[in-house]
């Protein structure tokens, strides 16, 4: 029924589980007091509608992940780090991460969401049974002792599952289309299931689209030319304090986003720990745009690009850790309002949408940085990783430059769990 | 006097995923396969609710209880049988003396 296999696994999150507690692959976007959680895959769509929720002003709480549990009136959301598991592995590191928002919230619908290219948008009503099919389907525990938690915990949820609902296409929808609507259609369990494989099968064409065809040979023999050239990396003094360096990787990472060179950009300030010290990372995949593997020759273009993007970009970028006033001073340079009490600093958006806080670190996470190239689209860079050196994880976003705009294709974690 | 048919059995978390309150049971072939066992009609829908709500209630942490078949009926008999053949749940002892 589901041929897929991923190598995530609901077994490391047992600990939550075993507690009643069922972390889910989902965004959450709060509506009248109510949150309406939407499950998905990766490249589901989920990003795209956070981010829209965003843009109009709603909540989104957490990033990609959410716990559902039982409270005294019924099914609730929350995040991972504000339901952590003492002494035990929690699903995400606890620490001063900043959410677009946290708390608990009653949930008032759940949505399961695929994307299929080609075929109309669609939301149809299912049965809050199904609704727990699907969510065991996709959990893809694989232990016999995550299946037991996992139907214990489902079993004692379902009864509270309300406004059960099945999206196409949820990039297609406005979101108050989509929390509001309330379908006639039923959609049934069998359906439901053949356009999540169908899904599947198209993410894995995307997959393939992404992926140049290009013979190992040249792949290899460009790499050598770019490492004889480069020597790995070029480094560019910006100022006396700042420096700018592209690291030329030769990493696959084939899974999430095609195969291809890297291009790491690292702003650095001269003289410091670099554990303390790295506030940006970008990297540039040409695989992204869908064409044939650069050439060296090519690639070096792209790095002069890349470079003169980044130069403009400088004055910004480097005011953005150094202090309070730095910070303050680039966010407002960004159109942005900065409101200050007590050495704690937030910048937000006309919306009132939060995209910095100070001291904490503008780029510690993911939603953010997302917000942040949405509200600040100059830079065009196709894709980025984000590396939150404190907790040694990575995430990955591939980002579409089309127009001068800065479109979010999708968020996932890298397949390298440790930096 | 009605025998009895007392059996210990454990649900195989390794195959298969039930959930109270729902009639229908996913398996997995291997972690590539998964599908679904579905009643095929109102009857016997009722009757694999009542079935997989009693096994949840009985069950102990590691999914083993003991269960006397000859007090079901005729058609929670035929499912259970069908479904200790597809492995869902295997025996886990001999016939009790309780």
């Amino acid at each position: 029924m589901m041929p897929e296999t991923s190598p995530e696994s609901l077994d490391s999150l047992l600990p939550y589980v075993r507690r009643k507690m069922l972390p889910i692959h989902a965004v959450t976007i709060i509506h009248r007091e109510g949150a309406h959680v939407f499950v998905g895959e990766t490249a589901s769509g989920k990003s795209t509608m956070a981010l829209k929720a965003l843009e109009e002003g709603m909540e989104v709480l957490g990033d990609d992940n959410a716990v559902l549990f039982l409270g005294s009136s019924g099914l609730y959301v929350s995040t991972p780090e504000d339901v952590p598991i003492v002494n035990e592995l929690p699903l995400t590191e606890r620490g001063n991460k900043v959410k677009t928002i946290r708390g608990i919230f009653k949930v008032a619908g759940l949505n399961f969401v695929v994307s299929i290219q080609g075929e109309p948008k669609r939301v149809a009503r299912i049965s809050k049974e199904d609704y727990a099919i699907l969510l065991a389907l996709i959990s893809r525990t694989i232990s016999s002792k995550g299946r037991r938690a996992l139907s214990n915990t489902i079993s004692c949820f379902f009864p509270s599952f309300d406004n059960t609902k099945f999206v196409v296409n949820p990039e297609c929808f406005e979101i108050r289309e989509l929390i509001e609507s309330e379908p006639r259609e039923k959609m049934s369990l069998d359906e439901c299931v053949k356009k999540v494989e169908k899904y599947l099968s198209g993410l894995k064409r995307f997959m393939n689209d992404v992926v140049p065809k290009i013979p190992p040979k040249i792949l290899s023999a460009g790499f050598k030319k770019i490492k004889r050239n480069y020597l790995d990396a070029l480094s560019y003094d910006v100022s006396q304090d700042i420096q700018l360096i592209f690291e030329i990787l030769n990493e696959s990472i084939r899974k999430d986003a095609g195969y291809g060179w890297l291009i790491k950009v690292v702003f650095e300030r001269k003289n410091v720990q670099k554990e303390k010290n790295i506030p940006l990372h970008f990297f540039y995949h040409p695989g992204v745009t869908k064409k044939m593997l650069l050439s060296a020759s090519e690639l070096e273009e792209e790095l002069l690009k890349g470079l003169e993007v980044a130069k403009k970009q400088l004055s910004r970028v480097q005011g953005l850790l150094r202090n309070l006033r730095e910070f303050e001073e680039f966010f407002k340079s960004l159109g942005f309002e900065v409101e200050t009490l007590g050495g704690v600093s937030e910048a937000k958006s006309k919306d009132g949408v939060i995209v910095g806080y100070y001291p904490i670190l503008a780029t510690n996470d993911l939603r953010m940085l997302e917000t942040w190239f949405i509200n600040a689209s100059k830079i065009k860079l196709a894709k980025y990783y984000y590396e939150d050196l404190t907790y040694g994880r990575r995430s990955l976003a591939r980002l579409l430059v089309e127009d001068d705009e800065i479109k979010l294709l999708d968020l996932a974690p890298s397949p390298n769990k440790t930096i | 006097m009605q025998r009895n048919e007392l059996m210990k059995y454990r649900i195989n978390w390794d195959n298969a995923i039930i959930f109270r309150g729902i009639p229908k049971i996913i398996m997995w072939k291997n972690d590539d396969n998964a599908y679904l066992i579905e009643p095929q009609t109102k009857e016997e829908e009722r009757a694999l609710l009542r079935l997989i709500n009693r096994i949840y209630e009985i069950a102990d942490d590691e999914g083993v209880f003991d269960i006397d078949a000859s007090k079901m009926s005729t058609l929670e008999k035929e499912l259970f049988e069908e479904l200790l053949e597809h492995k869902v749940w295997v025996k886990v002892g001999e016939k009790n003396d309780a």
